[in-house]
């Protein structure tokens, strides 16, 4: 595959705008408003310390933190020290973001002081001598006197430095971020996202949408989901204000988007089926909007016209595109008029690639099928990562060439899609056991890998449970074999490794599992076992 | 000044939460009617949806949250004042 040269990558936008627009405000988190200067300071701050305390040939360093200061300027300090950055939500469990760790090795850690709890957890199990970088802490003598193997940087001893956009050494396509998926085996599964990916990405959207200094972006999504990815770095290319929204403004947020006159709008889906059921969606409600962009599940056509009722200003556009080609890569624009029609049962199509990016519909031979036909979607462009982290055989699996295609990279998206005669494609499920609850990319067989670790049973099942309107809410479980089996210290085990949107509601026993006529889990009758209990 | 309605109100609602989290025999974190629901991770959105939809079943209204601050109705506290106070929210 092709390396396009990144040109500075995805700080440059930020630094350009430093620059351009330095007094203007960059960033508000925690009732408070930042500028370009004073976050690109702090960022250039952390970026020295790293600099000064990583060698090179280490790519990543990890962050710890969550919708503060720390966490912003982290991300930017951590590219510019020219290394990618792997975000540990703090909201995960302990023995998750150790996995993680251990998967990414990196030697340092930033960390902010909302998480000084989290980092207590993890400190003892570390996996190797790590350096914590904690801008916005100063008493961490007792920390270093009980973990003497790990050094502790507080803020006032971080070193002077100002933050640049180097362009990559010559052929080098650094990483921007790594962030890791759920994973079929029972570890998670890293994604790393080069400069080059991410630049491609930001440059055609900061254009899409004319983004100017002017505007001021909803950063709703946590830092290890990859949404949160648009809503930094295409608000610094414009030059734009993102709005860090508090943690409990996240589930209703219309009062937030009307005090803070929000120009910009990035959310799931599922926000407006809440804030619907909520009562909170009215004609006129968001009159400062000019883009709403949904992504990350499928977007119900009545959701989007509603939203788009709420939002009269605003384009609403449906975006899509997995982790492994960076954020989104391909659209479809609400026309209130004409989309209605065009929806396959009920959900709004995702459109056409982005200018640059290319689809292809495949059959089970990886040949194109004809228009209308269904197939697996595959993806190729320079959105488009070249692989899983250490994961040779899962990359050999989801990136391929495909027969009269030449030695061009393909992405395998693992999703149903239909392809209409003008080129627009629907969305029509997946082809394999991956689910989304609310956003989050859930591989039910990692489910099932832990419920086999916390039952000791071989037979168990997870389902998407209940689908509704073509959306899962949530997972339900099943084992067969013992049913004395203590429900509560099963579901405790699953809270311990797997983040709450994995965790099963319930957890049904049986005697035995129902078996297809191919001997596997007879999926089909766990399900027609759960419609009858609705009944 | 607390009413009757809105005490009562958050002690049905209370004890509807507590035993929503105790199926399936999971341990229920300690909250008290002051507690962040969504913040504790007690409620998900979708548990959230429920309870209001419990609020309202009890006090026969339908609430407006548009224009209150969701700090103040992600408590059981704070969403009971609001469900009881139709004519002027919170």
């Amino acid at each position: 595959m092709g390396i396009q040269q990144p040109l500075g990558g995805p700080l440059r936008g930020f630094v350009e705008s430093m620059r351009r627009v330095g007094s203007r405000p960059a960033l508000y988190v925690d009732g408070k408003v930042h500028s370009y200067e004073e976050l690109g300071r702090l960022a250039g701050r952390i970026a020295a310390t790293i600099r000064k305390t990583s060698p090179p040939s280490m790519p990543l360093v990890a962050l710890l933190a969550h919708r503060s200061l720390t966490a912003y300027a982290g991300v930017l300090g951590i590219l510019g020290a020219e290394k990618g950055y792997v975000p540990l939500n703090p909201k995960l469990p302990a023995e998750r973001l150790l996995r993680i760790l251990t998967l990414a090795g990196p030697d340092i850690l930033i960390v902010g002081k909302e998480a000084r709890r989290h980092l207590e957890l993890l400190l003892p199990k570390l996996p190797q001598r790590t350096v914590m970088i904690c801008p916005d802490m100063e008493d961490l003598d007792g920390l270093s006197a009980s973990f003497p193997q790990h050094q502790f940087v507080p803020g006032s001893a971080m070193a002077e430095g100002a933050l640049t956009a180097a362009a990559p050494r010559a052929g080098g396509d650094p990483i921007a971020y790594l962030l890791f998926t759920s994973g079929s085996t029972g570890d998670p599964k890293g994604v790393p996202v080069r400069q080059s990916n991410l630049a491609a990405y930001v440059r055609y959207i900061a254009d899409r949408y004319a983004v100017n200094e002017e505007d001021r972006f909803s950063q709703m999504f946590e830092m290890s989901f990859d949404l949160s990815v648009h809503d930094m770095f295409v608000c610094w290319e414009g030059g734009a204000c993102l709005y860090a929204m508090p943690d409990h403004t996240v589930m209703a947020p219309a009062k937030f988007i009307r005090d803070h006159a929000i120009t910009l709008w990035f959310s799931v889906p599922s926000v407006i089926g809440v804030m619907e059921k909520l009562g909170m969606l009215k004609p006129g409600l968001f009159p400062t909007l000019r883009a709403s962009l949904f992504c990350g599940e499928p977007l119900l056509g009545r959701h989007a016209q509603v939203w788009q009722e709420a939002a009269p200003n605003s384009l609403v556009e449906n975006l899509y595109g997995p982790t492994e080609t960076t954020i989104a890569i391909t659209h479809y624009r609400w026309d209130s008029a004409l989309s209605p029609d065009i929806c396959k049962s009920g959900i709004t199509p995702i459109g056409r690639a982005f200018t640059g990016q290319k689809t292809c519909v495949i059959d089970s031979t990886f040949h194109p099928v004809a228009a209308g036909d269904s197939g697996e979607l595959c993806l190729s462009g320079s959105q488009v990562t070249q692989g899983y982290w250490n994961n040779p055989e899962q990359t050999k699996k989801q990136f391929v060439t495909l027969p009269g295609a030449g030695d061009e990279i393909w992405y395998r998206t693992g999703d149903l899609v239909m392809e209409d005669r003008d080129g627009c494609l629907q969305y029509l499920g997946r082809i394999d056991h991956q689910v989304k609850i609310r956003g989050h990319r859930v591989e039910l067989p990692e489910v099932e890998f832990t419920l086999r670790e916390a039952s000791g049973s071989q037979q168990v099942a997870a389902l998407a449970w209940p689908v509704k309107e073509g959306l899962a809410e949530g997972i339900v479980a099943f084992i067969a074999g013992d049913a004395a089996q203590d429900v509560g210290r099963i579901l405790q085990h699953c809270r311990r490794v797997l983040p709450d949107y994995m965790v099963p509601s319930r957890i049904r026993f049986l005697e035995h599992m129902p078996l297809n006529v191919h001997g596997k889990t007879d999926r089909m009758k766990l399900r027609e076992l759960l419609k009858e209990e609705q009944q | 000044m607390r009413t009757a309605q809105e005490a009562a109100l958050a002690k049905h609602i209370t004890e509807w939460v507590k035993r929503g989290r105790s199926t399936n025999g999971v341990d229920v974190p300690d909250f008290s009617e002051d507690t962040d629901l969504i913040a504790a991770g007690i409620l998900d959105s979708r548990g959230f949806i429920e309870m209001m939809l419990e609020v309202e079943q009890q006090t026969g209204n339908r609430i407006d949250l548009n224009d209150i601050d969701p700090s103040e109705f992600t408590t059981i506290k704070g969403l009971c004042r609001c469900a009881v106070s139709q004519v002027s929210p919170c």
